[in-house]
């Protein structure tokens, strides 16, 4: 005899209680954590590199980042003297609350004010995996196109934050940052679109100040 | 290509399910899938294949329902008709920035369940059990389909 069987549950919901778990702990230290995802090569360290070089010594930082492969990134990172941790996935292409877990048992992140989650380079997968972060940031370099929002809006409309990365660039190609923000208004109106470089004007000092409004925002939400 | 993660964590969420039900099998999961939930259909019904294969669920289909995500006009509310996969910039009737809402479901909604033939009819003895067990089956593809 056949029957049906309601469920009504959200596939990842074993993920998602873990991310709530996660996203407890930090909120319990005032922590703020961010999700960083971006394709291959569009500057996540790099900007990482330089927040870490721009907020020394006044804030504290983690980094707990993953990879297929190599643990350079993390070396990068670890040089500048910050708690840094690698999370080698061995081929999947998205990181995951358990890692997110195991990973938290290997660096202290006590007494941070910022820890930086810095996915696999990937526009698509990452996405749908909750690591426990106050928000999602999307990195978009001015060399992969001004389309790409509209391509891969799965993450543009979930990013609370659209860092536009090797604005340097912007002079040597046909990069159209109006284009850019209306389709980031049109999937996250609430989003911000903040834009970079770490080779020369405009540098990443809009960037510091969102970080730095974010934490305090969270913190005076926290009653502290 | 995380759908092949998706469907072993969706295998998981059904088994979890059925372990109510000893001794059901399972036919057919029903999932709702949204347009921005960065989920490839056909992709995470072969990786559901794939992951069933040779296991006590091999065969259970997967029935997707799609979830398409919507334009909406935020000055005069208008809803856009647009075509899949791809998105229009201005209102059609007054010009402002369209805005896109909805599509991410990601959720398991219901299973399609054959009860064991203990469950179906307690009274019965074992032997003629297995033989209304044995007829459902053959019968089984026919009503499954939708």
């Amino acid at each position: 005899m056949k029957s049906q069987v309601d469920v009504r549950q959200r596939i990842l919901a074993e993920n998602e209680s873990r991310a709530a778990g996660i996203r407890e702990r930090f909120a319990a230290q005032g922590t703020l954590v961010l999700n960083l995802i971006s394709s291959p090569g569009s500057g996540k360290t790099t900007l990482l590199e330089e927040t870490v070089r721009g907020f020394a010594p006044r804030h504290r930082m983690g980094v707990l980042v993953g990879d297929v492969a190599t643990e350079r990134d993390a070396a990068r990172l670890q040089a500048l003297q910050i708690p840094a941790y690698q999370i080698l996935t061995g081929g999947a292409c998205h990181l995951d609350a358990r890692q997110i877990t195991a990973a938290l048992e290997r660096i202290d992140t006590d007494e941070l004010d910022f820890l930086f989650i810095e996915n696999v380079g990937n526009l698509i997968c990452p996405t749908a995996y909750e690591l426990g972060e106050d928000f999602k940031v999307a990195l978009l370099s001015v060399a992969e196109g001004d389309d790409k929002p509209f391509k891969y809006p799965a993450i543009f409309s979930r990013a609370r934050a659209t860092v536009i990365t090797k604005a340097d660039l912007l002079a040597h190609t046909a990069f159209d940052m109006q284009a850019v923000r209306e389709q980031i208004q049109s999937l996250q109106p609430e989003g911000a679109l903040l834009v970079t470089s770490t080779r020369e004007a405009p540098g990443i000092d809009a960037w510091l100040d969102f970080l730095s409004g974010a934490l305090a925002a969270k913190r005076e939400a926290a009653g502290g | 290509m995380h759908e092949l993660a998706l469907a072993e964590e969706l295998l998981r969420v059904c088994a979890r399910s059925l372990a109510r039900h000893p001794g059901a099998r399972l036919r057919a999961a029903r999932v709702a899938v949204g347009e921005l939930s960065a989920v490839e259909p056909d992709l995470l019904r072969y990786a559901w294949e794939a992951v069933c294969a040779h296991g006590p669920h091999a065969g259970a289909e997967l029935r997707i329902e799609w979830h398409a995500a919507q334009q909406q006009c935020p000055r005069c509310g208008a809803h856009a008709e647009r075509e899949r996969g791809g998105w229009l910039r201005g209102c059609a009737s007054c010009g402002a920035l369209l805005q896109i809402r909805g599509g991410r479901e990601l959720e398991l909604l219901d299973l399609e369940i054959e009860l064991a033939a203990s469950q179906d009819a307690p009274s019965c003895d074992a032997a003629r059990d297995r033989g209304r067990e044995k007829a459902a089956e053959s019968s089984a593809p026919e009503e499954n389909r939708v």
